[in-house]
């Protein structure tokens, strides 16, 4: 009986200190936000601060520089092209790599997973030098071709642009990574019988490759997805959200309002609804995850 | 239930990750800058801490703290030591002011260095101790160039001691000059003459930009414009700092220059994501040929590759060029030093910033950083100043140098201002739209 209660008490005991470590560095900061996120606290004053209800809430809504749309929509921009670049270029690498023999991949997403694995501050000031309209990569590159220089950093469709790219190539690695997994996994008997039927390889990847892998594209798009939304320090690297606020997504917001003017509420309050809308991709994904669990399973 | 568990799992973690730029970032890049615990409350064997900047402590250079004065102090006060603390950046060095003010970090200092323009601030918030009684009985208060003596008194009290300071200048690449066919040791000295030398070398220095500043979201942007706006006849704020006075016809004449030479062509519009180290390092590889306002005349900035005989053979510096109608004038910024209010060793702390801040200790790092004596006695150390090839130069824009104002809001209101000019730089609006948009935002940050 008592090895029978102890048994049941494992579980717990095991996930006991992760849960510590959890409440500690992840729900106490939630609490702690979402507290700062009703009070006038600034870098100065963050004990006994005055309670203000939703007025910082209120104020980030209604700031208009930049107003909180263009925050919205551009870091929902930002986000969908980091997106959709990613699961492209990572997915189409993978494809790449599985047709090649074990040993030359394996030495072939080594490389492909540099850039991951590099900072993405560092990312950030490379890109920034390539992109330099004086001294930069991109427009030498351009002048080559007989193209007059770009100034990739300033105007906003570019700019913005410009930094999906830089974010792409950073965050590629992930989706490169967890979809070659998922291609080691797929039975080889199922392509092979694609291809006794004499379906092309573009056709097997649309309608053999990629059901397959479904379940793990989706956590892909969805790590892909997070990343983009959150992309803090590459962006402040390369415009700092500027110039006119242009490249100002709800990190930056949450960082500009924190950090440099050091208003703490306000920053917290974009802070929860960074949160909310984290939350809402979340319980999104679950429900999708389970639902296509029960399909293959 | 495993299936509930990595939901709730996936759930955290992408939450997590949401989280974590507001939560963590800020504070981590401020905390931890200094090392040892702060002072104690008995003066036989007290600490003094000290924060300051990473270049004034940096390994290697001259530094204004030691060796001399600390061991000086320290043999004068036996039991007594200097922590000089690891020195940080501009940003982070605010912040781990405010933070310490706060109590969300334990280590407190006692002398702190801080920019001029925070000084309204941190006196607004009771950070820095009042220092009457101390200039009341300082024979070397006299020694103080007035002007910055009296920019360090705030609500009509004494507050900082004036540490160095730096002015700007328009410098520019003499090789880009030659290449233009433009006399190289002979920069443009008015509006007019900049224009003539940016189409010249626009002209026949293909792939250089003519001109450039700083137009960034940044703080640079608008302390490079100053000098521009004043000798206008224009100011920031009004006499009494409670409304902006940027938006009259000196201010847009000011800010019109900037616009006309990205119209025309003279200066590319990606200054609009350029702070001025980046203009600097343009003028330095020879990628541009004039920028407009720099700190001193770029010796200080030196990259790898140039010492000071090539500085000078490559970079030429002198007062920025005038407007037609209008007065010479400069940019003055600079660093102060101030006692913590809490610090329980004020006079220990007091006696080591007279020591550091003598005038004669602070020549050699002056020169080494090419910044501007604030102290006449420094001011009379010529020959030292000699390996500064500009120094006279700079001598001459100390003369017409106007301070920012220290005033509380000073932070926010710069964030107005540059956001102002920028819609003007980019076409969005007219000059004195963006200016008038710009300061009635100012003004509503500065009513009561």
């Amino acid at each position: 009986m008592v090895r029978g209660a102890f048994g049941r008490a494992t579980p717990w005991l095991l996930l006991a200190l992760p849960l510590l470590v959890m409440f500690l560095f992840l729900f106490l900061p939630y609490l702690l936000t979402f507290f700062y996120s009703t009070t006038g606290a600034t870098i100065g004053r963050l004990f006994n601060v005055p309670q203000v209800g939703l007025k910082n809430f209120q104020t980030v809504l209604s700031e208009d520089a930049p107003s909180f749309i263009s925050v919205i929509a551009i870091t929902a921009i930002f986000t969908m092209g980091t997106l959709l670049g990613s699961l492209a270029l990572g997915t189409g690498l993978a494809l790449a790599l599985h047709t090649v023999s074990a040993g030359v991949r394996s030495a072939l997403l080594a490389v492909y997973l540099i850039p991951w694995v590099i900072s993405a501050v560092i990312i950030g000031y490379t890109w920034r030098l390539i992109y330099d309209p004086a001294i930069g990569l991109a427009n030498s590159v351009l002048g080559m071709v007989g193209i007059g220089p770009v100034d990739w950093l300033t105007e906003q469709g570019i700019a913005l642009s410009a930094l999906v790219v830089a974010n792409v190539w950073a965050g590629y690695g992930i989706v490169l990574l967890v979809v070659s997994g998922a291609l080691a996994n797929v039975p080889p008997n199922i392509i092979l019988a694609g291809q006794v039927d004499g379906a092309s390889y573009a056709r097997i990847v649309r309608r053999v490759i990629l059901p397959a892998i479904r379940p793990t594209f989706l956590l892909a798009a969805l790590v892909a997805l997070v990343s983009g939304l959150n992309t803090f320090d590459l962006i402040y690297a390369m415009t700092r959200g500027g110039p006119l606020y242009h490249t100002e997504t709800m990190a930056l917001e949450m960082y500009r309002l924190t950090a440099t003017k050091g208003n703490i509420g306000q920053g917290a309050a974009v802070t929860v609804i960074l949160f909310t809308i984290s939350l809402a991709l979340a319980v999104g994904y679950v429900l999708i995850w389970r639902r296509e669990n029960r399909k293959w399973t | 239930m495993n299936k509930r568990l990595l939901a709730l799992l996936s759930v955290m973690v992408i939450v997590g990750g949401a989280c974590s730029p507001a939560a963590t970032q800020a504070p981590a890049a401020t905390g931890g800058a200094a090392s040892q615990p702060a002072a104690t409350t008995a003066q036989e064997s007290a600490t003094i801490t000290v924060w300051a900047r990473n270049y004034t402590v940096e390994e290697g250079r001259i530094q204004p703290w030691a060796p001399d004065p600390k061991s000086a102090f320290e043999a004068a006060h036996p039991g007594v030591t200097v922590n000089l603390a690891e020195g940080v950046g501009s940003t982070d060095q605010f912040n781990r002011i405010e933070l310490s003010r706060a109590g969300a970090v334990e280590d407190k200092p006692d002398i702190f260095q801080l920019d001029n323009i925070w000084l309204g601030q941190f006196v607004d918030e009771g950070i820095t101790a009042n220092l009457d009684s101390y200039y009341a009985n300082w024979a070397d208060k006299s020694d103080i160039v007035p002007a910055y003596a009296n920019s360090t008194i705030v609500k009509g009290s004494q507050n900082a001691v004036w540490f160095y300071s730096d002015i700007r200048l328009m410098v520019w690449n003499k090789d880009v000059f030659k290449a233009a066919g433009l006399d190289p040791e002979k920069g443009p000295a008015t509006w007019d003459e900049l224009f003539a030398d940016a189409a010249a070398i626009k002209a026949k220095v293909p792939g250089v930009s003519p001109v450039e500043f700083p137009a960034s979201s940044e703080e640079s942007t608008v302390d490079r414009f100053y000098s521009y706006l004043y000798m206008t006849g224009s100011n920031i704020l009004n006499a009494d700092n409670t409304k902006a006075a940027f938006n009259d016809a000196g201010g847009q004449k000011a800010l019109q220059l900037y616009v006309d030479l990205v119209k025309q062509g003279y200066t590319p519009k990606a200054v609009l994501g350029e702070t001025a180290d980046d203009n600097i390092a343009h003028v330095f590889s020879g990628k541009a040929g004039i920028m407009l306002a720099t700190v001193g005349d770029g010796l200080g900035s030196l990259p790898d590759g140039f010492d000071v005989t090539k500085f000078q053979s490559t970079i030429g510096a002198a007062l920025p060029p005038l407007c037609t109608g209008c007065q010479p004038a400069s940019t003055a910024g600079g660093w102060m030093l101030a006692i913590n209010a809490d610090s329980p060793n004020k006079d220990l702390a007091w006696d080591y910033i007279t020591r550091v801040t003598d005038g004669k200790n602070m020549v050699p790092f002056e020169v080494d950083r090419t910044r501007i004596p604030v102290r006449t006695s420094g001011l009379a150390e010529a020959d030292a100043f000699k390996a500064d090839p500009y120094f006279a130069q700079e001598a001459e824009a100390a003369k017409v140098a106007h301070f920012p104002p220290f005033i509380a809001k000073y932070t926010d209101m710069i964030e107005i201002l540059w956001t102002g000019m920028q819609k003007a730089i980019n076409g969005d609006l007219s000059t004195k739209d963006a200016l008038d948009e710009a300061a009635t935002k100012v003004d509503t940050l500065l009513a009561p």
